[in-house]
């Protein structure tokens, strides 16, 4: 299968299909037209000012949970890792829940203080995993992370327990994740954030190669490993948390996207990095369009879908990688 | 909430309860949400000797229902069957009464992001519609449902009902609820008070008091 071609095609697709089908009755030539700034106002506001900048916001998420995703299982040398596998998605969980129970206010309080609370764990999953002499023992790393987002899922259990507050379950609806804080706001930010850890990855592509022999055998290869790794887990890990202040926690992506290119395509960075990065877009672009218009009125969680049309699809990938 | 309530001490959530405060205050009669997480609430109260009920409380109709249900198991017969006799025909008086020519279509939004709004099934719609209003998500059967942005904007309400009582909510400001012209035009109708989070007989003063912000809002 010709991969740019494919990605590429798949990556327009998804697009135009986020902005062409919502929950409002618009005609293709509706849309159209409104793209090119005719129509009426109500029709100018949801396509242009709803539609293409949500699109364009999962479309970049997605692409960028599937590189840190691809970057972490290389880091950890662990299939399951996933962007939130290193305590992001409890810490994130956390800080939200705490901001609603402590009556946060402002329009960006609950995504800024999830994002705060990804950070505080990185910070703290990053002291617990370095040892002696400086060195991020990524064993440590994987167990670290893993300890870290159970007790912040326990404490999140303990304030939904004690509050009496009613948003607090709107709040875990939240960290289901979705694109319903989507504006050219957002995805301005995050685009502009998400540039410095992407690029700064991308540049790592050989690398991550060496890396994913082991650490040994990199260093002898002549990887400078311990300032790779940290810069790998650092930069991985803001990129999710930001990932979590503009979607919350959307799963799978991260985790079966790499897989699904490495099964494709094989497993050098260097064409895995960019290559993930438009799969995982096509796939959340293409998600949310589903999760907006399957049911519509109704709206399903993004995650929710991602992992009802990833799975099968991975499982058969997987199949076919196993025989 | 009544004073007399505030005076009732606590013992815990009214869904999946703690059962063993409950026991310690050695109570005559425990009365249950008719929810599947107290099912098992229920079990081990009626299994150390408490006697227990069950009541749905989810609609307006429940109201009356309840009412007599209590009386009866708490010996108040006839004050129970006046005040489900006094609601009743209090609601029959609500549904016939004029309603606007044109009502104000309005979206009830419980939450922000997702957004969640009231739908068909839930009391507040019933609220609401007593009220003289039309409920954008009344053809919803769902109490409450999680829809899009866009979704709002296409069924274009002419007033958002706040139940949190805030005026001003801080997500009114971001950019992609602007699409929604009630939102960017401020358009809200703000209320608070445990009337509006539950069906009570003092649901009647909560139509009554909707039907004047709205009123008001129209004016």
């Amino acid at each position: 299968m010709k991969r740019w071609p494919v990605l590429l095609g798949l990556a327009v697709l998804a697009l135009a299909a986020g902005v062409a089908v919502g929950p409002a009755d618009l005609s293709l030539h509706q849309v159209a037209r409104a793209l090119g700034g005719n129509g009426d106002t109500a029709t100018l506001a949801i396509v242009r000012d709803l539609r293409l900048p949500r699109t364009l916001l999962a479309f970049l998420v997605g692409g960028s949970l599937a590189v840190t995703g691809a970057v972490l299982q290389a880091l950890v040398r662990n299939p399951l890792a996933d962007p939130y596998l290193l305590g992001l998605s409890g810490g994130a969980g956390l800080g939200a829940v705490a901001a609603i129970a402590l009556g946060v206010v402002g329009s960006w309080g609950v995504p800024l203080a999830a994002a705060a609370g990804a950070l505080a764990a990185i910070v703290l999953v990053y002291r617990l995993a370095v040892v002696a002499d400086a060195v991020l023992d990524t064993r440590v790393l994987l167990l670290a992370g893993v300890v870290v987002g159970s007790f912040a899922a326990a404490l999140v259990g303990a304030i939904l327990a004690l509050s009496p507050a009613e948003g607090l379950r709107s709040a875990l609806l939240w960290l289901l994740g979705g694109f319903d804080g989507a504006s050219w706001t957002a995805l301005g930010i995050f685009a502009v954030y998400a540039t410095v850890p992407l690029a700064l990855l991308v540049r790592e592509s050989r690398m991550l190669d060496l890396l994913s022999l082991g650490e040994e055998p990199a260093r002898f290869l002549g990887a400078d490993v311990e300032p790779l790794k940290r810069r790998l887990y650092l930069a991985a890990s803001l990129l999710t948390a930001a990932a979590v202040a503009v979607s919350g926690i959307i799963g799978f992506v991260g985790l079966v996207i790499p897989h699904a290119v490495r099964v494709l395509w094989g497993a050098r960075h260097g064409s895995l990095l960019p290559s993930a990065f438009l799969l995982g877009g096509s796939l959340l672009a293409a998600a949310d369009a589903v999760a907006r218009t399957a049911f519509a009125p109704l709206s399903l969680p993004v995650g929710v879908v991602t992992a009802i049309v990833g799975v099968p699809v991975f499982a058969v990938l997987v199949r076919r990688w196993a025989t | 909430m009544p004073p007399a309530a505030l005076d009732v001490p606590s013992v815990g959530d009214g869904i999946a309860p703690n059962v063993e405060a409950i026991v310690a205050r050695n109570p005559d009669l425990v009365v249950l949400y008719a929810s599947t997480a107290n099912t098992a609430a229920g079990e081990r109260l009626a299994s150390v000797g408490v006697r227990t009920m069950t009541l749905a409380m989810d609609r307006l109709e429940h109201v009356p229902a309840a009412a007599q249900a209590l009386g009866e198991a708490v010996g108040a017969q006839t004050a129970a069957d006046s005040l489900a006799a006094w609601f009743t025909r209090g609601l029959d008086s609500a549904r016939t009464a004029p309603r606007p020519a044109a009502p104000p279509r309005v979206v009830i939004l419980t939450w922000d992001r997702p957004p969640i709004v009231i739908g068909g099934g839930s009391f507040q719609h019933e609220l609401l519609t007593l009220a003289g209003a039309e409920n954008v998500f009344g053809d919803l059967p769902q109490p409450s449902a999680q829809v899009a942005i866009e979704t709002i904007a296409a069924r274009n309400p002419d007033l958002v009902v706040l139940l949190d009582g805030d005026p001003n909510p801080a997500w009114a400001d971001r950019p992609e609820w602007q699409v929604v012209p009630a939102v960017r035009q401020r358009r809200f109708v703000t209320v608070r008070g445990t009337e509006f989070a539950r069906p009570t007989p003092r649901a009647l003063g909560a139509v009554r008091r909707l039907r004047t912000l709205l009123d008001s809002v129209a004016r």
